[in-house]
C-alpha cells in the first residue's frame, strides 16, 4: 500500500501546564507523526501522555506552540471538525457508554455525525465484524466485560471512519486475549492506512501491535523513530523508567557475542536469527565465553 | 451557547476547588477553619442583607482583596475567569429578560441584572475563597470542634473533597460526548437538542452513581463510623484567627453601614 508520508498530526513547541500543577506538564514538546504510521507514545505514569492526546483530539489547547490534525491548526478550527476526522478512546470507559445496546451507542454516534440514515444499518454491521464484536451488538453495555468494552469503544471511535485514531492506555485492565485481539486489530487499521496514536507503558504490547514509538520524558519527547531504534534505547527507556522488552534484553546480551546489526523485537524474529547463526556455523558463545 | 455557560462554570467550580494555595505563602490558608466558617456566614448574612448595586460592588471588591491574600494573581485571575464569564452570561440574559418579558427601560433592565450578577459572584469568590484554602480534613475537625457529630461533619469534608472530583467527572463526560459528535444545539430543532442533553445526563448520572458507590465501599472496607478518631494535626484558634475575624466583622459592618446610609 502506498502512503502519504505527509504528517497527520504535529505538534510543534507545545507547552501545556494544568491550572492545579506546579509545573509545565509538557515542555517545548514537538513530533511529527506520518499518516498511515501506528504510534505508541511510551512514558510512565504522569508523564504526559494522556495530556499529549487529549491535544490531538481538541479537548485541550496549548498555552504555547502549535498543533496539526491533517493540517488543520486546532486553535483555528471547530471541536466538530476536529472530531469527525479524530477518533477518540479514553482510558476510562465508564465515561463512554449510556445506551441500552452497542448497536445503539454506534447508532448515536453515527447520527451526530450525520452519517445518512439509510446506510446507519450496514455501517454499524461493518465496523462491528470488522472488530469482531458482531456478536456483541445487541448487548447491554453494562453487562459486558472491560475487554469486551474495549472492543465495543474502539467500534465506537471508528464508526465515523475517522484518518487518525486516537487511544489511551489501549491495555488497561486486559487480559492476554484481549490484548492479542487489540494488538492485531491496531495492526490491521495501521495496513489500511490509518494513523493510530497510542499512549502506553506496556512495551511488551508495544512491541507487538506498533510499527513506530515515541518516548515521552519530563514533558518532551526523547526518542521517536521506528520500533526497533527506540526499543534498543536501553539508556533512554531506564531514564523514562520504562523496561526493555524481553526479546531486546536479552539480545542485547548476546549481540555481544553475535556481534550483528540484526535488532529483533519478537521471538520469532530472534529465535530466526540464532538458527541462522547456528546454521552458518559460527555457533553461539561458548560456556567459557 | 447555553451548554457552554454551565461548562464554563463546572471548569470553574472545578478549577476553582482543585487550586490549593501552598500552606506557607498564604495568609488565608493559616486561618483557623473555624474563623473562616463564622466569617462565611456573616459575609452571606452581608450579601444577602445589602440591597444596592454599589454595596454589592464594594463587597465583591473586599473579596477579591480577601482572595488576593490566599492566590497569587494570576492563579486568581485563572482561576475566577470562568465564574466572571459565567456571570457576565448571566447578568446579559437577565438584562434582556427584565426589557423583553417584564418590558423595563433598558437602563433599569441593566442595574437590575448587574445587581443579580454581582450577588451572584460574590457568593461564588466566597465560597471558593472559604472551601478552596481550608483542607477538609480541617474542615471536619472545625466542625467537629463545633459541636457536629463526626459523622456528619466527616461527610460534610467529604462532599467538599469530591466537588472537583463530581466536576472533573462531568467535564470528562462532557468531553468524550463531543468527541463522539455531541453537540446540544437550541435552534429550532428544541426535541433534537432534549434528546442529546438526556443521553449527556444519563451518562452523568451513571458516572456520578458509581462514583457514590466506589467511595461508600471504600469507606466501608476502611471501617469507617466503627469508632471515633483522632485526627493527624490539631487545630488551635490563635490571635490570628480573633484578628481575622474582627478585621472581617469591621469591614462587614462598614460596608452594610455605607449601603445603609451613604449609597443613594
Amino acid at each position: 500500500m502506498l502512503l502519504n508520508k505527509s504528517p497527520a498530526v504535529e505538534l510543534i513547541d507545545v507547552w501545556f501546564k494544568y491550572l492545579s500543577s506546579r509545573d509545565y506538564v509538557l515542555k517545548g514538546l514537538s513530533i511529527a507523526i506520518n499518516k498511515g504510521t501506528s504510534v505508541a507514545i511510551m512514558g510512565a505514569n504522569g508523564s504526559g501522555k494522556t495530556t499529549l492526546l487529549k491535544h490531538v483530539v481538541g479537548l485541550l489547547r496549548p498555552q504555547r506552540g502549535v498543533v496539526k490534525v491533517l493540517g488543520m491548526d486546532v486553535q483555528a478550527v471547530g471541536f466538530q471538525e476536529i472530531a469527525r476526522c479524530v477518533g477518540f478512546i479514553p482510558q476510562n470507559l465508564n465515561y463512554m457508554f449510556f445506551a441500552s445496546s452497542v448497536r445503539d451507542e454506534l447508532a448515536i454516534t453515527l447520527r451526530n455525525f450525520e452519517y445518512p440514515d439509510r446506510l446507519v444499518k450496514n455501517r454499524i454491521e461493518l465496523v462491528a465484524e470488522s472488530i469482531g464484536i458482531g456478536d456483541l451488538l445487541d448487548e447491554d453495555p453494562s453487562t459486558l466485560s472491560y475487554g469486551q468494552l474495549r472492543l465495543a469503544s474502539i467500534a465506537i471511535a471508528l464508526s465515523h471512519d475517522p484518518e487518525v485514531v486516537v487511544i489511551d492506555e489501549p491495555t488497561m485492565g486486559l487480559d492476554k486475549r484481549y490484548r492479542e485481539a487489540l494488538a492485531k486489530i491496531i495492526r490491521q487499521l495501521a495496513e489500511d492506512g490509518r494513523t493510530i496514536i497510542a499512549s502506553s507503558h506496556d512495551v511488551e504490547f508495544v512491541s507487538k501491535a506498533f510499527n513506530e514509538a515515541a518516548l515521552l520524558n519530563e514533558g518532551r519527547i526523547t526518542v521517536y523513530g521506528g520500533l526497533r531504534e527506540v526499543l534498543y534505547e536501553y539508556t533512554e527507556l531506564v531514564k523514562a523508567r520504562l523496561t526493555m522488552p524481553t526479546v531486546p534484553k536479552l539480545f542485547n546480551e548476546l549481540e555481544k557475542c553475535f556481534n550483528t546489526l540484526s535488532k529483533p523485537i519478537s521471538v520469532g524474529e530472534f529465535l530466526s536469527i540464532i538458527m541462522e547463526r547456528l546454521g552458518d556455523g559460527r555457533g553461539c558463545c561458548r560456556a567459557s565465553d | 451557547m447555553a451548554v457552554g455557560v454551565v461548562e464554563q462554570a463546572i471548569r470553574g467550580v472545578y478549577e476553582g476547588f482543585t487550586y490549593r494555595v501552598e500552606e506557607a505563602d498564604a495568609l488565608l490558608y493559616k486561618v483557623d477553619p473555624r474563623a473562616k466558617l463564622a466569617y462565611m456566614i456573616a459575609a452571606l448574612i452581608a450579601i444577602s442583607i445589602v440591597d444596592k448595586l454599589w454595596g454589592q460592588a464594594m463587597l465583591l471588591c473586599y473579596l477579591v482583596f480577601l482572595m488576593l491574600t490566599g492566590y497569587h494573581v494570576r492563579k486568581f485571575a485563572e482561576a475566577v475567569k470562568p465564574v466572571a464569564l459565567t456571570v457576565l452570561f448571566l447578568a446579559t440574559l437577565l438584562a434582556i429578560m427584565y426589557v423583553v418579558v417584564l418590558g423595563e427601560a433598558l437602563s433599569r433592565s441593566a442595574l437590575h441584572a448587574a445587581f443579580t450578577a454581582l450577588r451572584i459572584a460574590n457568593v461564588s469568590l466566597l465560597l471558593i475563597a472559604t472551601f478552596s484554602t481550608s483542607p477538609p480534613e480541617d474542615i471536619a475537625q472545625a466542625l467537629v470542634k463545633l459541636g457536629t457529630p463526626f459523622n456528619q461533619a466527616y461527610l460534610f469534608s467529604l462532599t467538599i473533597r469530591f466537588v472537583p472530583t463530581v466536576a472533573r467527572d462531568l467535564l470528562n463526560t462532557y468531553d468524550y460526548f463531543r468527541v463522539r459528535g455531541f453537540r446540544v444545539k437550541w435552534g429550532l430543532n428544541v426535541l433534537e437538542g432534549v434528546r442529546q442533553l438526556s443521553y449527556m445526563l444519563t451518562s452523568i448520572t451513571k458516572v456520578l452513581l458509581e462514583r457514590v458507590i466506589s467511595v461508600a465501599e471504600a469507606l466501608e472496607t476502611r471501617c469507617f463510623g466503627f469508632r471515633e478518631r483522632t485526627f493527624y494535626r490539631e487545630l488551635k484558634v490563635c490571635r490570628r484567627d480573633i484578628v481575622f475575624l474582627a478585621l472581617n466583622a469591621a469591614v462587614l459592618a462598614k460596608i452594610l453601614l455605607i449601603n445603609a446610609f451613604l449609597v443613594p
